[in-house]
């Protein structure tokens, strides 16, 4: 499988909103990375896609985001964290369970959040890092770093659905 | 007006406040710039777009002028909204969570024609916004469908039947209050004791316990006949409910359910509910009375050893109080559990041939070993969590029988006038007293749970939303022609994903059209929406001038079918199968049928011809055969439209030349859709469009088409040169 050559790729943004590469002394314009596996491989393997016309096209894939320069490196992680973005759950307040819904109130780093979970087994994931992400009903998603060190009784209440 | 979201009076102080009137679009955000939760209202009035932060403080205003486009970038989390000006700069103007897709989908799509005061009606009653509005009318509503007594609601038609089971129930609860008193006070202070006054007759007290018996036998014997009875019409009646209410549910529902949960639904939950309807809820009944009864009588008794007996009543309540959301919790775990295990078993079997095919048992059995472990493990959690407590509170109540043993074997033998048939009558109270008090916890702490869990999994599916709904006033056609148009068609699965946009062609009636393009470009989907498997998000399709939304399902479905290249028949004979269109269909009808289907031969050949048994389990048909016996069927239904949707796209050239020679047959006085990626396919239909990112590119005749030379001639030209490479024979 052939993988972007790094050496030969560059970013630039323009007033940090769109992000543009050049590769092989080409400009691309419109420029979005997504993580081909963004649970088990967030950093490696990722897609870099670019618009034209009928819509958008991928130009390839980086192997791994420390075959970067520096500066590029910069570029795509900062693309990576505003589109891969989830709020972190930094205390469970309160829990409740209806149904088949779990409804956590939460104190995030965005500002205190309601949110409700579907069938709560299925909408659980872990991650190398250790930490523990949540899928909501709307299918966002929101972190616990370090789950397992938490010592919030609700946290620890989790782990018995993993 | 307010639209998109309702505007409300804090925003409308605002809106008067800076002067801003005749709104057109207002909607809100529920993330700031920052990321954080905090609120930003984006309003369009006066041909202007203004953009409010939660402090009510006015962040950016841009004119109609300035704005080429609006445009959003959805993230994993989050949509980012981006003003696109004249000069093609760009600049970010909010986020939006993803519960708010539909609200800034709509946002995007509206916002130009709303600074440009071009808005219509059909933009106000669009199926997106009144999908908005029932959302936050949703919302809104404080919905107290108590799921508990809906429950009753199942009990209501038998509500004669429960009555004399809960009547039999309290006799036999009355009959057994009676026994201890007969074996306690009777038999040792009127039979037994000298001054009794039915000293010495204890013939007649064992022929009057004897009859006492036979007599509670006998209720028990008619008790048991009758839950019988009730509990298999309870049970039919709940399963029925269930699978009656999937049928009617548009295919949306189905999408993201997979069949094991579904088939647990039906089977495991609906047993659940009714087990605790003919068992739990009747003993829950007799029980409480059968506690007030003999409680009334022990304290007549002895009032003081009847306040012992109270003693650990708090302290159990207090203990299933805590309980009861872990045994929530366990059984909607347990529950989930269950399905997971169906849905591997389901998943497995219907892709054995898969699992054969890459020598994957072993990984198959080891994952389901895997879910069956964990399966295990949750049911072995919740049988011991339960197991404790109910030891827990066995214990605290044999506690209070050791009090009154104590100190009513201490009023006897100081001989305050309690004597020992008392005292005796007293613990065989006790025992009818503890007994249902274990037994009703058990009915509220552990059996509701359950059974709300359950019940709440069967009332999702009896209370989820029909999208598709036929008309109030449905319009029945009884001879069409065949006439058909899109109108402007959009249409996306999901609120940010477009498949189709602003799609128009018209198919006249007793014509045939052939749909090309790449896979995923939205064929089957403009086919979905012909058949109003989905509804349209804007625009409309006619048939005879008429919107489909307006005929009723019983016109349309009678005058469009579809052939699709996955067949489904159901187990049943050939005949079964192929009347499924029509049931009351003569045989010569169906043989007609059949031969027009090039099915006729096959089916004779077989050794119970129609009446052959298909279906999982029984005589395996070819896909060739399969899907001739599907254009049979369609045939049979007469319907004026039929659709093809890749119906030969699996199938060899001998059996492909025979379908296309049925489709040939049956194309005469019939409007005949075709989807196709073998173009030869496609070969004799009347006129031909080419979807490509959600539009339609290309339209008209094949010849036309091919000399335009633009993607149809492309797709053309690779296939025939791919057709010169075979060598046949060497």
């Amino acid at each position: 499988m052939d993988y972007l050559d790094c050496s030969k790729l560059h970013f630039t943004s323009e007033k940090d909103v769109l992000l543009s590469c050049y590769y092989n002394d080409e400009k691309y314009e419109s420029v979005k990375i997504y993580r081909c596996f963004p649970l088990s491989c967030p950093d490696k393997y990722l897609s870099i896609k670019y618009s034209f016309s009928d819509g958008e096209k991928e130009l390839g894939i980086i192997k791994d985001i420390n075959d970067l320069s520096k500066d590029d490196k910069e570029y795509v992680l900062h693309d990576l964290t505003m589109r891969y973005f989830m709020p972190e759950i930094k205390k469970i307040k309160k829990h409740t369970y209806r149904q088949k819904y779990y409804t956590f109130v939460c104190e995030t780093n965005c500002g205190d959040k309601t949110i409700r979970v579907k069938d709560i087994i299925y909408n659980l994931f872990t991650t190398k890092n250790g930490d523990l992400l949540i899928k909501d009903c709307d299918e966002s998603y929101y972190i616990i770093k370090d789950y397992q060190n938490k010592k919030d009784k609700n946290i620890k209440m989790l782990r018995s659905f993993l | 007006m307010d639209f998109i979201l309702p505007i409300d009076e804090e925003i409308k102080e605002l809106l008067k406040n800076n002067h801003i009137n005749d709104v057109t679009l207002y909607v809100f955000s529920n993330i700031d710039f920052n990321m954080n939760y905090n609120k930003v209202h984006y309003v369009i009035a006066n041909n202007s777009l203004y953009i409010f932060d939660n402090f009510k403080k006015l962040l950016y205003e841009f004119n109609k002028k300035d704005i080429k486009e609006i445009k959003i970038d959805y993230l994993l989390n989050y949509g980012k909204i981006m003003l696109v000006k004249n000069d093609d700069s760009v600049n970010v103007i909010g986020f939006f969570e993803k519960e708010q897709t539909k609200v800034f989908s709509l946002f995007e799509r509206l916002a130009l024609k709303a600074l440009s005061l071009t808005l219509s009606e059909e933009d106000y009653q669009s199926k997106e916004i009144l999908n908005i509005k029932k959302d936050e009318e949703k919302n809104k509503k404080h919905i107290n469908k108590n799921t508990f007594f809906r429950l009753f609601k199942y009990i209501k038609k038998y509500k004669l039947v429960f009555f004399t089971i809960v009547f039999i129930l309290i006799l036999s609860a009355l009959l057994g209050v009676f026994m201890p008193i007969l074996t306690g006070q009777i038999l040792y202070n009127e039979i037994l004791a000298i001054d009794g006054r039915w000293y010495g007759k204890v013939l007649l007290f064992i022929s009057f316990y004897l009859s006492l018996k036979i007599i509670s036998t006998i209720i028990t014997m008619i008790y048991g006949r009758i839950v019988a009875k009730v509990s298999a019409n309870i049970c039919y009646d709940i399963k029925c409910e269930v699978f009656s209410s999937m049928q009617k549910l548009s295919l949306s529902f189905f999408n993201d359910k997979e069949t094991g949960n579904l088939m647990n639904r039906v089977v495991w939950d609906s047993n659940m509910i009714f087990y605790y309807i003919v068992d739990d809820i009747p003993y829950f009944c007799t029980n409480l009375l059968q506690i007030i009864g003999v409680y009334i009588y022990l304290l007549f008794l002895n009032p003081l050893l009847s306040l012992l007996v109270f003693i650990p009543l708090p302290f159990v309540v207090a203990i299933f109080i805590k309980a009861s959301p872990i045994f929530k919790r366990n059984w909607h775990q347990n529950n989930n559990r269950n399905s997971e295990l169906n849905d591997i078993v389901s998943d497995t079997l219907e892709g054995f041939r898969v699992v054969k095919v890459f020598s994957a048992s072993k990984k198959e059995t080891d994952r389901f070993e895997d879910i069956s472990r964990r399966n295990n493990k949750v049911f072995k959690k919740n049988s011991i969590f339960t197991s404790f407590i109910r030891q827990n509170v066995s214990f605290l109540i044999s506690l209070s029988l050791f009090a009154v043993w104590g100190y009513g074997g201490y009023m006897v033998a100081t001989s305050q006038n309690f004597d020992y048939g008392d005292l005796s009558t007293f613990i065989g109270g006790l025992d009818l007293l503890y007994a249902p008090l274990e037994r009703l916890t058990d009915i509220i702490f552990v059996g509701m749970p359950r059974v709300l869990n359950s019940a709440g999994r069967i009332f999702e599916i009896i209370d989820a939303d029909i999208e598709v709904n036929e008309s109030e006033k449905p319009i029945e056609l009884e001879n069409i022609h065949g006439d058909i148009e899109f109108k402007n068609v959009s249409f996306s699965y999901e609120a940010n994903k477009e498949i189709l946009k602003n799609i128009s062609f018209k198919v006249l009636a007793n014509t045939s059209l052939g749909i090309v393009g790449e896979t995923g470009a939205g064929k089957s989907t403009l086919m979905n929406l012909l058949a109003r498997l989905y509804d349209v998000n804007d625009g409309k399709i006619l048939i005879d001038g008429v919107n489909i939304k307006d005929l009723s399902f019983k016109t349309l479905h009678k005058n469009v079918s579809m052939i699709s290249q996955d067949t489904y028949l159901f187990k049943g004979s050939i005949l079964e199968n192929i009347r499924y269109a029509k049931p009351d269909a003569t045989f010569d009808e169906v043989i007609n049928a059949a031969r027009m289907a090039n099915a006729h031969d096959f089916i004779i050949k077989l050794q119970d011809g129609y009446d052959t048994i298909i279906g999982q389990g029984e005589v395996n048909l070819s896909g060739g055969e399969r899907q001739r016996l599907s254009i049979a069927r369609a045939i049979l239904l007469n319907s004026k439209i039929i659709i093809f949707d890749e119906a030969t796209s699996a199938m060899d050239s001998i059996t492909e030349h025979l379908i296309q020679q049925s489709i040939k047959m049956i194309s005469q006085g019939r409007t005949i859709l075709m989807i196709a990626h073998r173009l030869s396919t496609l070969k004799d239909v009347d006129q031909l469009i080419v979807i490509d990112n959600k539009k339609i590119v290309e339209q008209g005749t094949m010849q036309d088409l091919i000399k335009q030379n633009g993607k149809f001639a492309k797709l053309y030209n690779i296939q025939q040169e791919a057709l010169k490479h075979i060598r046949i024979g060497d």
